[in-house]
């Protein structure tokens, strides 16, 4: 799964704990979802889609294979 | 809890721990002396001092397990569950390889040990993990 966690964040200027702190989370797991370590779970991913203004398709897709 | 870890390791290597006993009287359920006879359902006489630091251990080990992190979200819990899982597993591969290559007398202290390792390997594991991870964190910002 990809995903544009890091460009969003760049687009908007905040940091991973600044995200973390928005959303109520810790900072291991922005970065975890960022390597790609960790898959968010729907309620995480929505909040993150909420966070940007964006929907989750637009930060979130699948691979090729999946 | 490191040091009624202490304490065990202490217990286990001492053989002649007769000066330290605390003999009480407690009610076993069983009760199988190397001399004298069985009983069940008595109240019998004997050293509970390696049942205490074994019960302090077992408490103390619980407690730093399973006691929540400061900020306790879902990849935390993600974690701590498959470190448990790879505790377990790990447990019981090395419990697998003892029933094969070591017999008698031996074999009981494996099975003593086998009481706290996997206590002990998932508190290793969970921090091993939560450090590596916070130590990249650190280092990719």
């Amino acid at each position: 799964m990809r995903n544009n966690l890091k460009v969003e964040r760049a687009i908007k200027n905040i940091t991973q704990e600044d995200l973390a702190k928005l959303i109520g989370v810790s900072r291991q797991t922005i970065n975890a979802v960022e390597k790609g370590k960790y898959v968010p779970s729907t309620m995480l991913a929505l909040k993150m889609a909420r966070v940007f203004g964006k929907s989750v398709d637009d930060i979130f897709a699948l691979e090729e294979e999946e | 809890m490191i040091p009624s870890g202490i304490l065990l390791l202490l217990l286990v290597i001492i053989n002649e721990w007769s000066r330290f006993s605390v003999n009480s009287y407690m009610f076993a359920i069983v009760h199988n002396p190397l001399v004298g006879k069985d009983s069940f359902f008595t109240v019998v006489e004997t050293n509970i001092l390696p049942s205490l630091i074994m019960l302090l251990f077992l408490i103390s080990a619980l407690l730093v397990a399973f006691s929540k992190e400061i900020n306790e979200d879902e990849y935390i819990s993600k974690v701590r569950l498959d470190s448990l899982i790879w505790a377990v597993l790990i447990n019981y591969l090395l419990l697998l390889i003892s029933i094969i290559f070591i017999y008698e007398l031996a074999f009981l202290w494996i099975l003593l040990f086998n009481m706290f390792t996997i206590l002990i390997l998932f508190i290793i594991r969970f921090n091993l993990i939560l450090f590596k991870e916070r130590r990249c964190m650190k280092n990719a910002e």
